[in-house]
């Protein structure tokens, strides 16, 4: 069979020629324009966050509250109300964070995290003091799922109000912390957007700084390659505290760990101290409760002398406001 | 008034709902941690190995390498005995890897239409093959090995969709929610939150798992899915042992399909559906053992000319069995064992790399007993455990073995013994692990292996640098890891004290969180290996360890 | 397939495309930071109890300063120790505050090497120890504690004695600033098995032989197999060589001592039946002993040395 034949009028071949040109055309302006736009792909830039949730001095209140006493709660309680009430450090619809030690999977004995008493605590006053907003996280070290549970904080915070968060991977913004040495790394996003942050760290043990007291507990707002930290883990500790600039710290010394830090485990590793040492002045409180309980001098943590030359805090705790007090 | 609605209507109710019992299950095969409990006792809260514990063909295999059945195998029984009076009804209304065969099956395809699946919906001889397989399978784990997990219906699904099809998904699904979360529109990130918070309570693991051989698992399951295209229900009538005990088994069935010869005017429209490759059609004897009693062909026929009648009056064809064959897989399987033993793996060069789950058995009866279903692996929270591809030799392929550059094993996690079906890990509570629990109280420690340095990678040893994350990590108390402070020369030339670390191999447990640490990660300056491993006597290197 | 679903299908791709590209976004910048220092500054003796006082107390009568030649006046026979660590000036003066009575005594001493030989001489052990000053312990209504050259002594009695005593501890340790640190060179000694709180600075006869001292001597280990650091610190490195001599000769009498040089510079090993085994070398200006050394006795010695300056 024959194909069919159609002749092409002269119409219709300018109309197809003016297609094709059309067609032409617009692949090369397309192809030019992507041509432009050639770049090196870069991983995304680092962004700036806020630094910095410190409160006013209050040349009438201590830097330092040193309490001891039987209920943890009641610590916690304690030391807020010497240091000039919650409500100093917490107003009306602030967001704040409260950051205990979640880091291992280990049971409150085991005195590895921050007691869940102490946490629940803080929780209750903050959202006395009318915060909007109470959050309880960190970045664990073993599973998180283990760690915030079997420590009682996760169950403790929630009953008290808290919205607990735990750390997910795609929950980590990439931040210029503006350090000497830490640049860009990952945060936990919780972190980058609240108006008061609360340190609740546990005092342990540990073998290359010594003790994990205040100032090391940051590590917790990080991920990424944190382990790479410990090369320089002094200038670390200290850009990290740089960039927190907490409200208020608080070192849980109900239970300490005084050997095999930090991940502790055997129940002859912890001490039973019954002491919360809070305070405004985070250089001279790892200072304090490093000497106290390990008897370490200023000259064996470096950190706290670069940590007061940066303006953090004094390291000198006999020079600073201090109120010791037994329940 | 109410029709009682047709079988094979009910039939698909059934199958979806043990598909969704199946996928659930599956779901929450994983510890999802819990915001209200602070139980230090963690155990899951489904009973996830119930398919597992229901498969006639684990506990056969389990009770012939065992001699015994472990913890749930017992509720075989409910659906063997009910088998024996019905036939494979299982395979046509709960079996939820039946279902998705039958799922596949029934899609429109080109080599599938007309006389050409009128056909293939015949009896065919090779439909034989699964009883061979079953026998070759059931003769090695007479002999000690449960290779039998390759094919069981179960196993194979955990496996493939645990393993890869689920990972595979969360991350697609991840990818996607990231597009919107990383949008500059705030509506579109709200949009993204949201349905990020709530695929991951229904679908997400809580973070991204990789598995080893991932790919290969997957791609496996699609080829066997997709052959559905081809013959419906290939892997049923072909492959299944399972399906092949319960044919056997339903031999005494008092059930049964008859065929009213009156009725029949040859249009084979019995045949379009039929799942079992039984033979429905008139003319020819039905085949009792393939039949999956899917009920399509009784709803299909336009004359009811079929019926399935108690104590039927037509007798059923058996399975058939060629002797020759028969004795060809039982040959099989008695070799299989032998052969696979005498090369290298088992008894000599035992590979230092097969670090196995905490609670596993001595690696004869370990192998005896796994069915490599990939529970283990699927729940450990930490993503330590892999199908392994040679570090066990080839009857090991698919058994668990822990890879702690990916996960290390949590001090005081038994997730894994806890899912176990058969006891090839067997159950251990976190007090005998005695890593994390009652630690110091517990005389011996559950141990996996050793740990070693490598000097030349490790920082302080090999590049006069600060490091000891290892040290920090060690679980155990005291410290399998210890240091010494050594004066070092740095690459200025100038002295420098570090702290460089050791290994005390008496305290050792082999978690392996310190390969998992070190911030060598490419290839770790510390890293574990199987010697030192509690369930064996012989891989050991310590004459005796001292007390710690 | 037709043009309809063809065309539907092209556009579904491409609009799937440009959502993609469109979903797709980011910023940032950068900034920086400053810094600061310390201070120090010398203390009057009696500028330690100027007002303000915490508790509000208030002096019952006036401040008493004894001098090397006038402390026998206040303490007695007991002054002979403290003129033996260059005692300077003693500042005494009583307080009450509501219903509690309150002593206090800083003694000024030369170093505070001496006032740390002071402070260990007169603690034990068992004592519950606090954080004021380089170091400090509580005991039944008294509070002592050592800071850079002073030796702090407070004692209370009355309704709470006790966060009275602490208060002004922590007052007095801020106004004397100074070094807040145990003497350096107990830091620089092995930590494991000591025996915390045993360090002791003698400035006379340390372990009987008058020729050691001064000395630092740290306790190891507990019981029957408790050793004794000896670190004997002379001016120069031959003085130490003369003690170390004066040593062996001592041993070689009265019991036997041998040349040991894998210990070290000027190593022996010797041991006589009163005195038990003896290890020592010598390093610079210092002499390093070890009395009733554990079986690790010859690594302790070769770390001390290491880290000694």
């Amino acid at each position: 069979m024959q194909p069919e034949t159609q002749p092409v009028s002269r119409r219709d071949a300018l109309i197809k020629l003016l297609r094709v040109a059309g067609a032409g055309a617009g692949a090369a302006t397309l192809g030019m324009w992507l041509s432009k736009q050639s770049l090196r792909p870069e991983p995304a830039l680092a962004v700036a966050a806020r630094r910095g949730h410190a409160v006013a001095q209050d040349p009438q209140r201590p830097e330092i509250a040193v309490i001891t006493g039987e209920d943890p709660a009641q610590l916690a309680r304690q030391a807020l109300e010497e240091l000039g009430g919650i409500h100093r450090f917490v107003s009306r619809g602030d967001v704040v964070l409260v950051k205990p030690n979640i880091g291992w999977d280990r049971t409150p004995e085991q005195a590895a995290n921050t007691n869940p008493d102490v946490v629940a605590e803080v929780v209750r006053q903050c959202s006395n003091a009318g915060a909007k907003r109470v959050i309880v996280t960190d970045t664990s070290c073993n599973d998180p799922r283990r760690c915030f549970q079997r420590s009682g904080i996760a169950a403790a915070a929630q009953a008290a109000g808290a919205q607990v968060i735990l750390p997910d991977p795609a929950r980590f913004k990439e931040v210029d912390l503006q350090g000497e040495i830490l640049r860009a790394w990952p945060v936990l996003n919780p972190f980058l957007n609240v108006d008061k942050v609360i340190n609740i760290p546990i005092a342990k043990h540990h073998s290359l700084t010594g003790t994990t007291l205040g100032m090391k507990n940051w590590y917790g707002m990080l991920g990424g390659p944190r382990h790479q930290l410990h090369q320089k883990i002094h200038e670390s500790l200290v850009d990290l505290a740089d960039f927190v600039r907490p409200t208020l710290t608080m070192v849980d010394c109900y239970r300490i760990l005084v050997r095999n830090g930090p991940t502790g485990g055997n129940l002859q590793d912890v001490l039973l101290k019954k002491t919360m040492v809070a305070g405004t002045n985070p250089v001279a409180l790892d200072a304090y409760v490093a000497k106290a309980f390990w008897n370490l001098e200023v000259s064996d943590l470096p950190y706290l002398t670069m940590a007061a030359n940066r303006g953090l805090g004094t390291y000198e705790f006999e020079k600073v406001r201090m109120q010791i007090k037994a329940l | 008034m109410l029709q009682f609605p047709k079988l094979s209507r009910l039939r698909t109710i059934s199958q979806t709902l043990f598909f969704l019992l199946f996928l659930f299950l599956l779901l929450r095969t994983e510890f999802r941690g819990s915001l209200t409990a602070s139980n230090s006792d963690i155990r899951l809260p489904y009973p996830v190995s119930f398919f597992f514990e229901i498969d006639p063909l684990v506990a056969l295999s389990n009770l012939l390498a065992g001699h015994a059945l472990y913890r749930g195998l017992l509720l075989c029984l409910l659906i063997l005995i009910p088998t024996m009076f019905l036939g494979r009804f299982f395979c046509g209304w709960i079996c939820p890897f039946g279902s998705i065969h039958h799922y596949f099956s029934s899609l429109r395809s080109e080599r599938k239409r007309g006389k050409q699946l009128i056909e293939s919906n015949r009896y065919k001889r090779w439909q034989t093959t699964k009883y061979y397989l079953l026998i070759v399978s059931l003769v090695a784990a007479v002999f000690g090995t449960g290779i039998v997990g390759w094919l069981d219906p179960f196993s194979f699904l955990v496996r493939s969709l645990g393993l890869s099809i689920l990972p595979a998904t969360d991350y697609g699904v991840r990818g996607l929610l990231g597009l919107f979360e990383r949008s500059q529109y705030a509506w579109v990130q709200n949009v993204g939150s949201g349905l990020h918070f709530l695929l991951g309570l229904l679908l997400l693991s809580f973070k991204q798992p990789f598995f080893r051989l991932g790919i290969w698992l997957g791609a496996i399951f699609v080829f066997i899915v997709i052959l559905n295209l081809r013959i419906t229900r290939f892997w049923c009538r072909a492959l299944c042992p399972l399906g092949a005990l319960l044919g056997m088994v339903s031999r005494w069935s008092v059930l049964g399909l008859v065929k009213n010869p009156e009725h029949c005017n040859d249009c084979n429209r019995c045949l379009l559906r039929c799942q079992g490759g039984d033979d429905p059609v008139g003319g020819v004897p039905w085949h009792q053992p393939e039949c999956h009693l899917c009920m399509n062909c009784v709803d299909e026929c336009p004359e009811h000319g079929l019926r399935f009648e108690w104590f039927p009056a037509q007798k059923s064809a058996g399975t058939n069995l060629q002797r020759r064959k028969v004795l060809t897989g039982l040959a099989a399987g008695a070799v299989f064992v032998p052969l696979a033993r005498a090369t290298p793996g088992f008894a000599a060069e035992h590979h230092e790399r097969l670090l196995r789950p905490p609670g596993a058995l001595d690696e004869g009866f370990f192998l005896s007993r796994c069915i490599r279903c990939g529970q283990c692996m699927k729940v450990c929270p930490n993503n330590a455990l892999h199908p392994a591809f040679s570090e066990a030799g080839l009857e090991g392929l698919s058994t668990p073995v822990l890879v702690p550059r990916i996960g290390y094993c949590e001090a005081s996690c038994v997730l894994c013994s806890q899912v176990c079906p058969t006891g090839a890990i067997w159950e251990i509570t976190a007090k005998q692990k005695g890593w994390s629990v009652d630690v110091g109280r517990m005389e011996k420690p559950v141990r996996l292996g050793t740990a070693f340095y490598d000097r030349g990678r490790c920082l302080p040893w090999a590049m006069a640098t600060d490091c000891i994350v290892c040290e920090e990590w060690c679980p155990t108390s005291p410290k399998a890891i210890y240091f010494r402070s050594a004066e070092v020369i740095d690459p200025t030339g100038n002295p420098k004290q570090v702290k460089q670390p050791y290994l005390d191999p008496a305290q050792c447990v082999g978690c392996g969180a310190c390969e998992y640490a070190c911030p060598v990660h490419d290839h770790p300056a510390v890293y574990v290996t199987s010697i030192g491993e509690s369930r064996s006597r012989t891989n050991q290197v310590l004459l005796n360890r001292r007390k710690s | 397939m037709n043009k309809q679903l063809s065309i539907r299908m092209i556009t579904m791709f491409l609009s799937a495309l440009s959502a993609i590209v469109a979903l797709q976004a980011q910023t940032a910048p950068p900034k920086a930071t400053p810094a600061k220092t310390r201070s120090t500054a010398p203390v009057q003796l009696a500028s330690l109890l100027n007002a303000p006082l915490p508790g509000k107390a208030a002096a019952q009568g006036s401040a008493q300063t004894y001098n090397p030649d006038t402390l026998y006046q206040y303490i007695d026979g007991g002054a002979d120790l403290y003129l033996l660590y260059d005692f300077k000036a003693l500042l005494h003066q009583d307080f009450r505050s509501g219903p509690t009575d309150l002593t206090v005594d800083i003694y000024e001493m030369s170093k505070p090497e001496d006032a740390f030989g002071i402070y260990a001489s007169e603690r034990s052990p068992g004592y519950k120890f606090v954080v004021f000053g380089a170091e400090g312990y509580r005991d039944k209504g008294i509070l002592n504690f050592v800071q850079d050259r002073y030796y702090v002594k407070l004692s209370s009695s009355g309704a709470s004695a006790d966060p009275l005593l602490d208060q002004f501890a922590h007052l007095l340790s801020g106004r004397i600033g100074g070094v807040r640190s145990l003497p350096s060179l107990l830091g620089k000694l092995p930590r494991e098995s000591r025996v915390l709180h045993s360090e002791q600075y003698v400035k006379k006869d340390p372990l009987g032989h008058a020729f050691l001292a001064p000395s630092y001597i740290v306790s190891y280990g507990q019981g029957k197999q408790q050793s004794k650091l000896v670190i004997s610190v002379a001016s120069d490195a031959q003085s130490t060589k003369a003690r170390a001599e004066q040593l062996n000769k001592h041993f070689k009498q009265s019991g036997e001592s041998v040349a040991a040089p894998e210990l070290g510079e000027g190593g022996i090993r010797a041991k006589n039946s009163f005195e038990g085994r003896v290890i020592a070398r010598t390093q610079g200006r210092y002499l390093i002993a070890l009395f009733n050394p554990s079986e690790n006795g010859a690594e302790i010695l070769k770390t001390v040395a290491q880290n000694l300056p």
